[in-house]
């Protein structure tokens, strides 16, 4: 087996598996795919030691895509297998995947408190509005008067989940929105976002060819946030009310909140040392 | 649409040296090599076997491209370069297929038609840089290179030829299947 | 019936016997958990073994409460039939308990006569009564308690040795400082004195020196404590009646070990949280009851269909949905053999007392790990939250054995779910060159490719079924208990907290001529034909035993295995136990 040193230096797509990817074509994950794999060079990073932690939907297959250690778990659950895996490997760089409807349907109570307990993980969402696995119903982020399902035909007529306020609010430390219409820019924030201790949230505009056409228009919607990451979370906030949702690119907010970790024993003890407490 | 710009294209920085350009030329060849390839795999997923065999024969073209690129890098210390480092003008180099562009059911004509304003792309990139070149060599390089492109511009052209456009639209009667 | 005869003691010397039963009963802040708790310590110290369950009210506070006892020269795992001796400090609400507290016309009911008078639902048997003034003689003693007084009554009545009670209350005390001992003392003493006017009980012959170290100890740390010798080292939990103590012990003394406990967001989150720390190659386990068992089977069928081993712990508790949950029930047997959709095999086990729920604990954590695939342990409420003087239990050298890949010259691609002889395939651990892998809770192929071919899926069923069905477990599957008589023609079949009581019925059984065996299942799932038609032998009757309004167990005896020609089901919901009682019984009835 090779020494680590002695291994060729690796390129973006030694972190691509051979399992070919059944998204549609046209579909917005292939450029987080992409980025993530690119990403991964610049950090330096083995496919070892990375983990791509998913649930259930179209998104959530990217874990197989990839050759890094992968889970493919249940649907809303990514988080806390995620959290999990962090906290008894501390030592590995862990990613979780997954879409709109996985990560604040099903998974939104574990997402509330995955920016609560801010263990340093990578949350990327690709948020396409749509459920999109089980044939295009409306998902948390859908607008209201979206009448394109047949189980809405009305629209939801419900107000549409806001990840990134919400995200920010609950104690997320690191937040940003991309276009999958740029994966080196996805690139580089995943970089980041990896980077940045804590829990990173980004959120990825990535639309849906085949039951979300009109987003299409996204990319002539999105436009690059006109200034820079703020530290200060009341300031983040207020952009955040005000933001149209397609301000993307650019890091919204960094910040030092403490992260949840495993501490070292104050009092260590051998296990057969614990068997004093109940010794008579 | 008006493309995110990273941290260096707003200043419109230019390439200075002929290391840069060539690390610049080689990223283009083998990324638009591995872009064809996947789109290839696409397609062949999606038993699109027309576009598949187009993207493979197009994948081959490039990666000719990298060999001939690599010719010219021999010897030469190439800059190492974080995918945001480069000066694209677009999101992506240039000749990387936009993964937003294709369709499951996308022709061979529609295939070559993309490629072809890509390499267009690519040529308008190297006269972009000879344009704004200081040193000659640079200047030479980058206009050698706009030529390579506007020959393979002319290729694909031709290409079109051979891929009439097809009459009507391609469409699928079957609706989308649920996965689970 | 005997009068009611205050202060008159009885002529002849009380019998001393191998084990005497007394409830403690009284409300809003008397105490009477404090003092159960002291007197099992005093017991404790005196040398003796000890059993000690509670009730309460609803109420989070100040609600009425009962403390029940049993002390025994030997090692004891459940109650007896009847109560020796109640002593209430108060009536207030007593009759909560009535049921519980199973009296008869030997028993003896102490009360404070300035209180009133017992609760007719207390007397329908008979029992003797008596009383003593706890509340004045309290008074006598500056910051005198009257629990204080009735403890030192109980001591007398019982045989306990005073000085044995001294040391408890100097070590409870210590912090409260020399004034709060002595008052203490003083009115355990005048409790103590005042008793010899009190009609005689069973009392407690003197412990010779035991044989063995002996621990006080709840089920629920003996979970914990089984779980770490197991070799876990990560619990994600959410906190729920009756298996938060377990968490409780679990989080300082893992953290001392190295380990990590998490409180979880729920218990969807709890169970997410083990596969994934399993998944990076840490032995991990979680703990919780009937409802939140119900939330996780999703998620087990996930660890089975990845091939990830967890253990579950559930600490049954009345059901159904929220049931009663500061009672105990056997009930959650069906949803954690069959509770996961789809044909998911795996592994149920049950321990068969306080003491055993360490090392069952220990081998469910190494047989999880060894077979890749979760474990569920059916604890009880009454085991659980249930304190008992024990022999130290034994060191059991099984710790937890995943079979990791280790990488190779050879440059295929890992085969995650490769199809081996035993259907155990070894893992990858994050973090190993060259054998990164994708988990998945969809069918896959030997690599873990996700398909949906009908060969794929028969041949993944086959591998995690014979993963089980071909594995030895070995001696441990079962208790098999002859009665010192033989083993006759008659099994007792039963599983977990209904193996105390039954213990105690074949030993008695034995003790008047009867002969019988005893088979307590400790290994519920998978199933095990040929040992079972071993321990059944030529006996020609069963009897199943378990505490279930449906019959549970019994049905799934019958589902699983060949029983004698003929079989019957003692069972019955909770929350009263089943007492020996009821199982000699039933035993007699087929000797007539």
């Amino acid at each position: 087996m090779d020494a680590p040193a002695e291994r060729k230096k690796l390129a973006a797509r030694d972190f691509k598996s051979d399992i070919k990817p059944i998204w549609c074509p046209g579909c917005g994950d292939y450029a987080v795919l992409n980025a993530l794999t690119k990403a991964f060079v610049e950090l330096g990073r083995t496919p070892e030691q990375i983990a791509v932690v998913s649930g259930i939907g179209c998104s959530s297959r990217i874990p197989a895509y990839l050759s890094a250690y992968g889970f493919h778990g249940v649907h809303g659950r990514a988080l806390p297998i995620a959290t999990g895996l962090k906290l008894a490997r501390p030592d590995l760089t862990v990613v979780v995947t997954g879409g709109d409807g996985d990560g604040f349907s099903i998974g939104g109570n574990h997402f509330l408190h995955a920016c609560r307990r801010n263990v340093d993980l990578t949350y990327i969402v690709m948020d396409n509005q749509v459920y999109g696995m089980t044939k295009g119903q409306a998902s948390p982020t859908t607008a209201p008067d979206w009448e394109g399902s047949k189980l809405t035909p009305e629209g939801t007529r419900i107000n549409p989940f806001q990840p990134l306020v919400i995200g920010l609010a609950s104690g997320a430390n690191f937040i940003a929105r991309v276009s999958s219409s740029d994966p080196i820019n996805i690139a580089q924030i995943i970089v980041q976002a990896i980077g940045h201790p804590g829990f990173s949230l980004v959120q990825v505009l990535s639309p849906c060819i085949t039951f979300r056409p009109d987003q299409q228009a996204w990319r002539d919607q999105v436009r690059t946030a006109s200034v820079d990451f703020t530290g200060d979370a009341a300031r983040a906030a207020r952009r955040l009310m005000t933001d149209d949702g397609f301000n993307v690119g650019k890091v919204l907010f960094k910040g030092n909140r403490p992260v949840f970790e495993h501490d070292a024993a104050t009092k260590p003890c051998s296990v057969a040392e614990l068997d004093l407490e109940f010794a008579l | 649409m008006s493309p995110s710009k990273g941290p260096n294209k707003g200043r419109r920085r230019a390439i200075h040296s002929v290391p840069e350009l060539l690390a610049h030329a080689l990223t283009i060849e083998r990324e638009a090599e591995e872009r064809y390839g996947e789109l290839a795999d696409q397609m062949a997923t999606h038993n699109n076997t027309a576009a598949e065999e187009l993207f493979r024969r197009l994948a081959q073209i490039e990666s000719r491209h990298v060999t001939q690129i690599q010719e010219l890098c021999v010897g030469v210390e190439l800059p190492q370069r974080a995918p945001w480092e480069f000066l694209w003008r677009g999101a992506e180099s240039p000749e990387a297929m936009d993964l937003a562009a294709v369709h499951y059911l996308l022709s061979p004509h529609e295939a070559v038609r993309l490629a072809l304003g890509h390499e267009a792309k690519a040529e308008e990139f190297y006269r972009g840089v000879a344009g704004r070149a200081r040193l000659v060599p640079v200047r030479q390089l980058a206009l050698q290179l706009a030529d390579e492109e506007a020959e393979h511009v002319r290729w694909l052209q031709d290409w079109l030829q051979r891929y009439p456009a097809q009459e009507t639209v391609a469409e699928d009667p079957d609706p989308p299947m649920e996965q689970g | 019936m005997r009068t009611n005869e205050i202060g008159k003691g009885d002529a002849q010397p009380p019998m001393t016997t191998a084990s005497v039963s007394l409830v403690i009963a009284g409300s809003g802040g008397a105490g009477v958990v404090t003092a159960g708790s002291l007197l099992l310590e005093a017991a404790a110290a005196a040398g003796w073994y000890a059993w000690m369950t509670r009730s309460s009210g609803p109420q989070i506070r100040g609600g009425e409460a009962a403390a029940m006892l049993r002390f025994a020269t030997d090692p004891i795992h459940c109650h007896d039939d009847c109560f020796d001796l109640l002593v209430a400090i108060d009536w207030d609400n007593i009759e909560r308990f009535a049921a519980e507290i199973a009296l008869d016309s030997r028993s003896l009911v102490v009360g404070d006569p300035d209180l009133g008078k017992p609760h007719e639902s207390l007397l329908h048997n008979g029992p003797r009564q008596a009383a003593l003034p706890f509340k004045r003689l309290a008074a006598t003693v500056a910051d005198g308690r009257p629990n204080m007084v009735a403890l030192g009554a109980i001591a007398s009545l019982i045989g306990l040795p005073p000085q044995a009670m001294r040391k408890v209350v100097e070590t409870h005390l210590a912090r409260k400082g020399q004034a709060a001992i002595d008052a203490s003392l003083a009115a355990f003493k005048t409790g103590f004195d005042h008793a010899s006017s009190l009609p005689p009980v069973r009392r407690l012959a003197d412990s010779a020196a035991p044989g063995s170290q002996r621990w006080s100890i709840t089920g629920n740390e003996a979970t914990g404590l089984g779980a770490i010798r197991g070799g876990v080292r990560f619990v994600a939990a959410y906190p729920i009646t009756p298996a938060t103590e377990v968490l409780e012990w679990m989080a300082p003394s893992l953290s001392r070990v190295g380990g990590v406990l998490v409180q979880a967001e729920d218990e969807l989150a709890s169970i997410n949280q083990i596969i994934g720390a399993s998944y990076g190659g840490t032995p991990s386990l979680t703990a919780t009851s009937g409802p939140g068992l119900s939330l996780m089977m999703e998620s087990l069928g996930l660890a089975v269909a990845a091939e990830i081993p967890i253990v579950v712990v559930d600490v049954m508790r009345g059901g159904p949905s929220t049931g009663i949950p500061t009672k105990s029930e056997q009930a959650d047997l069906n949803i954690a053999v069959y509770g996961l959709h789809g044909d998911a095999p795996h592994l149920v086990l049950a321990p068969a007392s306080v003491s055993d729920c360490v090392l069952t604990t220990q081998w469910a954590v190494h047989l999880a790990e060894a077979l890749q695939t979760p474990a569920i342990v059916l604890t009880d409420q009454a085991m659980g939250q249930s304190r008992a003087v024990i022999s130290r239990p034994a060191d059991v050298a099984c710790t937890g054995q995943r079979e990791v890949a280790r990488p190779t010259s050879d440059a295929s691609r890992y085969q995650r779910y490769a199809l081996t002889e035993s259907g155990v395939s070894p893992m990858a651990i994050p973090g190993t060159h060259g054998l990164a892998y994708t988990a998945d809770g969809l069918e896959h192929n030997e690599s873990g490719t996700p398909s949906s071919r009908a060969l794929d899926h028969q041949v993944q069923l086959d591998k995690r079924s014979r993963k089980l069905t071909g594995f030895n477990f070995g001696d441990w599957w079962a208790d098999v208990i002859d009665a010192p008589t033989g083993p006759g023609d008659i099994i007792i079949i039963t599983w977990g907290s209904s193996t105390g009581p039954a213990r105690e019925a074949l030993q008695r059984f034995s003790d008047s001529g009867g002969s019988a065996r005893l088979m307590s299942l400790r290994l519920i799932a998978p199933a095990q034909p040929a040992r079972m038609a071993d321990a059944i032998g030529s006996a020609t009757r069963a009897l199943v035993v378990e505490q279930s309004h449906s019959g549970q167990f019994y049905r799934m005896l019958r589902a699983f295995y060949e029983l004698p020609r003929e079989v019957r089901s003692l069972h019955q919901a909770g929350p009263l136990p089943i007492r020996p009682g009821q199982i000699i019984d039933q035993l007699n009835a087929w000797r007539t």
